[in-house]
């Protein structure tokens, strides 16, 4: 039985790169989260399924399954992401293009990036529900008033000297 | 208790990287992490693999630990270079205009914070005046234009 599960993640992996990777429709952050999110709950709900059918399989097999897609998809969507617009990783591409070119980097078009970053992410948080617009004033909703205590008690964690200047 | 092993672990791990943070060394948020996270880990793989052996509860606390770490390594580099993180935390002080909280997060500002960390983490060097990238720059430059490519991401 966790042949079937360590089978699955090759599988998903390869079915991707054979089949969906050139699709534009899987160029989308949105098409790609629930490509994974989708595996996941199938995933999640075939190994609950088997562990209630082999109580040796049981709690331990459904947590190795689901941490085993869990790491998988992570990693998937992380590279992904930053693949898609790492602004950093923008920044060493634009240096490496001035290099190979002998001229400065462009940072102003560096700066275009990061000021259409913005627009794309207000709209973003916007669409999800996250924040609302009122009379050209931006606020957040009572989801995103959550989300963001989550965000700022995590900042405070791991970022004290940034609490400090607040 | 296996499972609950692993959950003690990642909960060890993450206190003492918030205590790690709050020590002053020259050493990046992930990096702090890690230098907590993996001799844990390692400990926990000792003595998983020797209390349960090679059973699925041994392998499950295993890979639970490195599922969670995976997690809370995305959610606190979010948190610390998201634009969408760091514009809900603002949004928190109250409602602003779409102008001002555009302003904030000035990107001329963004470029600069970040080539300041490319050049700190050495992906990126100033010689003679003129910004060029180190090898392990041109690393990871070759690596993200490949997955750019493998991704079919369009390129910039």
């Amino acid at each position: 039985m966790t042949a079937l599960f360590l089978a699955w993640i090759p599988a998903h992996f390869l079915i991707y790169v054979l089949a969906l990777r050139r699709s534009p429709r899987f160029r989308s952050e949105k098409t790609i989260f629930l490509h994974h999110f989708g595996s996941a709950v199938v995933f999640g709900l075939v190994a609950s399924l088997c562990a209630a059918l082999d109580p040796a399989f049981g709690v331990a097999g459904v947590v190795l399954a689901l941490s085993l897609h869990g790491i998988y998809s992570l990693s998937f969507l992380e590279l992904w992401s930053l693949a898609q617009g790492g602004y950093s990783l923008s920044i060493i591409a634009s240096v490496a293009q001035a290099e190979a070119s002998g001229r400065e980097p462009d940072f102003l078009a560096l700066a275009a990036i990061g000021a259409a970053k913005q627009e794309d992410r207000i709209a973003a948080l916007e669409r999800v529900g996250l924040v609302e617009k009122t009379g050209g004033r931006i606020s957040l909703t009572t989801q995103g008033g959550t989300i963001a205590s989550v965000l700022h008690a995590l900042r405070r964690w791991v970022d004290p000297g940034e609490t400090s200047r607040e | 208790m296996a499972i609950t092993l692993a959950l003690a672990a990642f909960a060890l791990a993450v206190l003492l990287h918030g205590l790690a943070m709050r020590v002053s060394m020259k050493l990046d948020s992930v990096r702090r992490f890690l230098m907590v996270g993996i001799p844990l880990g390692l400990a926990l793989t000792a003595f998983s693999l020797g209390r349960f052996g090679l059973t699925l509860p041994g392998f499950a606390a295993i890979l639970l630990y490195a599922m969670l770490s995976e997690l809370y390594m995305f959610c606190f580099t979010l948190v610390l270079s998201s634009v969408s993180a760091t514009m809900l935390i603002l949004l928190r002080q109250g409602p602003v205009q779409a102008s001002a909280l555009a302003s904030v997060y000035e990107p001329r500002e963004m470029v600069k914070l970040r080539l300041d960390r490319l050049i700190k983490t050495g992906f990126i060097e100033r010689a003679s005046g003129r910004f060029c990238m180190t090898r392990k720059g041109e690393r990871l430059h070759l690596i993200f234009t490949r997955l750019r490519k493998f991704f079919g991401h369009v390129s910039r």
